[in-house]
């Protein structure tokens, strides 16, 4: 599928200007091509992101690692949620096993997403209540919690919106953080940025980011509940995590999974 | 650089050695690899930061300005993605799509294994142009020559002598080659004369119109580059690009060395007071681009920045006297890049004829206009310089992977022993250079014509031939500043004027450039 530059969107958003204003939420504006049909609006106003951002417990190292948290936000004609869809970067490490003659290489190459963790909020349109979180609880395969079960900040808003998420290392994937005092704001967090997807969905797809992945659960944050994963399950690497999975006792475990 | 021969593409180059499109070419990386399945070493000269990083020159395909300042963007977005890159932020051109960036070569992807194992590296991303990927290098100028330095003719072996003798008509003999004692101290009125650039030839154009670019050691701001009121022409937008910053200014580029202040004043001098040492452009603007330190040596990086400046900038003649053996992907880049832009950029062949011998790199491209040296005499007198490159290229030993092949002269002019105003007497094809880039000067102030093509056209066209002279030594001949403005032919071209003996040199030199035999054993 051909996709807009992010400048070609924002080219196309200003001349259509068809925006769907969503009565006390941030103005959203037009969809991307990209963007499956039940979504009605997109945005990435930074002050609305950062109603829903998540609260993260981050060790010194992996912080270091962090290069930003991008978000985005979208309206479906489907759904009487607002879901908030928040994306990890983290720099790519010099593999020990790349160092390896011959298969060192071959070992190295399993950076799927090249370390991008997803974590997405559902709240209520209407009330602004969090409905669902599902993020990545273990190499790019779904955990799924309900409002009442995750663990929530009260911060930007009247009520407690941000989920409480530790970030597992090295791999960078999430747990559910239970002690609220132990995460920061992601926003806050020194030396990361914290900025739109939108700005950077071409640039990574055209970097293969989402190389392995199921584009439907990156573009559409409504589906990765029923999918469970954001892994395309044709891939390869699909093959490699779920081997992983298998392996989990050398990452101390995960979160239940959606669906494995 | 002409060549009317059939030459592959650098497509056609690839298949015809096994490789495939996605693959890095010879082009690119044969003077940065070490052959080998797991090792790689950088090349002589590569700029290297701590860690084991290189600077690395990273250009990205695109339709338009537009698209490749969009994969620009995604390029910075990837190489952020290291904790082992930083971006080079003042290299960054969106309309000529090319970054530069400190990075290990795994980030990079030019190791032999990351090609075999594929999709490792910004080099597998579908919009960088691969092929054009380039570790950054220090390049030096070949020092000007003097009348006490070498004037040896290249000895050949036995088994050499005997493959030329096969092939063709044996080895280049020296006899009609200008040597050291062929030269004498002349002021640069006499190279006017040479080229019929003189109102005693024909009427000068008015050339406060024309813009020439000296990327060169700098430009000092002399009085001789001052005009009739006294305020300087060497333009305020100067930039020294060997500097932190690219700072800008007349004082930016001084010229500590006086290679380029030579070049300027060949082109631009206005001298009322000794009109012997008066440059072919007298009105000109000048703008110095010091892409070379103050020794000489220049990277890769800088030269292809200062190139591409003058492109910004709207300069209608470039002057590049300088080159290195080993072909440069950026510079070609920046090239072409500047020619889009309505540049005519003018290049010394190179002063080594007894060693690496061919047209060298940039004069070897096709977006250049390559000129090679002869003595300070009229064109029908004048004698090729023993030291000056010739053609046609083979393609091969500058690690163009099959670029240059071909590549010849365009024209040769006076450049042996040749005083410019201020700045004394030098020798060698890069006071050549400037020589020819004047005589297109006073073209483009009388047409207005900056179309590389139809100016080389032209330039060939008119040239008068040099009978004692081979055309693989001087091209088409010297430029002939009033057969140019006049759109007068000479009667006799150069290659039916040779002199026997020129002839035979020329077919010897064609031998050694076409003979898959003879490369195996020079």
């Amino acid at each position: 599928m051909t996709r807009l530059s992010r400048r070609q969107f924002l080219t196309g958003a200003t001349a259509t200007a068809a925006t769907i204003a969503v009565p006390g939420l941030a103005s959203a504006a037009t969809p991307p091509d990209w963007s499956p049909d039940h979504i009605t609006s997109v945005g990435d106003d930074l002050a609305e992101l950062r109603k829903y951002e998540p609260y993260l417990d981050i060790a010194w190292t992996d912080q270091r690692q962090l290069i930003g948290i991008y978000g985005w936000y979208a309206d479906s004609e489907e759904h009487d949620t607002r879901a908030y869809y928040y994306w990890c970067k983290y720099s790519k490490q010099d593999s020990l096993s790349d160092s390896i003659p011959v298969f060192g290489p071959l070992l190295a190459a399993d950076s799927h997403f090249q370390d991008h963790e997803p974590a997405l909020v559902l709240a209520d349109r209407d009330t602004g209540e969090v409905q669902t979180v599902l993020y990545s609880g273990y190499h790019h395969f779904a955990v799924e919690l309900s409002g009442d079960e995750i663990t929530l900040v009260q911060d930007e808003t009247d009520q407690p919106t941000h989920p409480s998420l530790e970030v597992a290392s090295p791999h960078h994937h999430y747990r559910h953080q239970r002690d609220e005092t132990r995460g920061v704001p992601a926003h806050t967090i020194s030396g990361a940025e914290f900025g739109s997807f939108l700005d950077k969905q071409s640039q990574w797809e055209q970097n293969g980011v989402f190389k392995s992945s199921n584009n439907t659960a990156i573009f559409d944050p409504y589906s990765v509940s029923e999918l469970g994963t954001w892994w395309d399950k044709s891939t390869i690497d699909y093959q490699f995590a779920r081997i992983r999975l298998l392996l989990n006792w050398r990452d101390q475990g995960h979160d239940e999974l959606v669906g494995e | 650089m002409t060549d009317d021969r059939p030459r592959q593409t650098r497509r056609e180059h690839l298949y015809s050695i096994g490789a495939g499109a996605s693959t890095l070419t010879l082009a690119s990386l044969a003077p940065t690899t070490d052959p080998g399945l797991l090792g790689w070493s950088a090349p002589d000269g590569a700029v290297s930061h701590s860690d084991d990083r290189f600077s690395w020159i990273i250009p990205v395909e695109g339709e338009d300005a537009s698209a490749r300042a969009d994969n620009l963007d995604a390029l910075e977005d990837e190489l952020g993605s290291y904790d082992t890159t930083s971006i080079l932020g003042d290299r960054r051109h969106d309309a000529a799509g090319t970054l530069s960036a400190v990075a290990p070569v795994d980030a990079i992807g030019a190791r032999t294994r990351d090609r075999l194992l594929g999709e490792r590296g910004i080099a597998a991303l579908e919009y960088i142009d691969t092929s054009g990927i380039e570790i950054n290098r220090t390049v030096t100028l070949a020092e000007p020559l003097t009348p006490e330095s070498s004037d040896a003719w290249q000895d050949f072996g036995a088994l050499e002598s005997t493959i030329l003798s096969a092939v063709g008509g044996g080895v280049p003999q020296p006899d009609g080659v200008a040597f050291d004692s062929d030269m004498e101290q002349t002021a640069m009125q006499a190279a006017r004369e040479a080229t019929a650039a003189t109102s005693a030839d024909t009427t000068l154009p008015d050339t406060s119109s024309v813009t020439v670019a000296v990327a060169d050691t700098g430009v000092t701001n002399a009085a001789y580059l001052d005009d009739a009121d006294g305020n300087s022409r060497l333009l305020a937008d100067s930039t020294n690009f060997t500097a932190d910053g690219d700072p800008t200014g007349r004082d930016a580029v001084a010229d500590g060395n006086g290679h380029g202040s030579w070049c300027a004043a060949c082109l631009a001098a206005r001298t009322p007071s000794d009109a012997t040492l008066e440059g072919f452009l007298p009105a000109a603007s000048v703008l110095g681009l010091k892409a070379l330190d103050d020794e000489g040596s220049g990277s890769l990086d800088n030269i292809a920045a200062a190139i591409r400046a003058a492109g910004d900038a709207g300069v209608d003649v470039l002057n590049l006297s300088l080159g290195s053996p080993q072909y440069s992907t950026s510079i070609a880049n920046a090239l072409e890049y500047a020619v889009s832009e309505g540049v005519i950029p003018v290049a010394a062949n190179g002063n080594d004829r007894q060693a690496t011998r061919w047209v060298s790199p940039p004069a070897s491209s096709e977006h250049t206009i390559a000129v090679g040296a002869t003595t300070v005499d009229p064109p029908s007198e004048a004698l090729s310089a023993y030291y000056s490159n010739i053609g046609p290229h083979n393609g091969v030993t500058d690690g163009s992977g099959g670029q240059t092949q071909g590549a010849m002269p365009d024209v040769a002019a006076p450049g042996c022993t040749l005083e410019a105003a201020g700045e004394g007497a030098k020798t060698g094809t890069s006071m050549a250079g400037p020589v020819a880039a004047g005589v297109i000067g006073l073209y483009v102030a009388d047409s207005g014509e900056t179309d590389l093509e139809t100016v080389r056209d032209e330039l060939q066209r008119t040239a008068e031939p040099i009978p004692k002279a081979a055309t693989e030594e001087v091209g088409h001949g010297m430029p002939n500043a009033a057969n140019l403005l006049a759109g007068t032919e000479p009667d006799e071209d150069q290659e039916s004027a040779e002199t026997d003996e020129a002839a035979a040199r020329g077919g010897a030199y064609d031998a050694m450039s076409g003979s898959w035999l003879f490369r195996q054993v020079s």
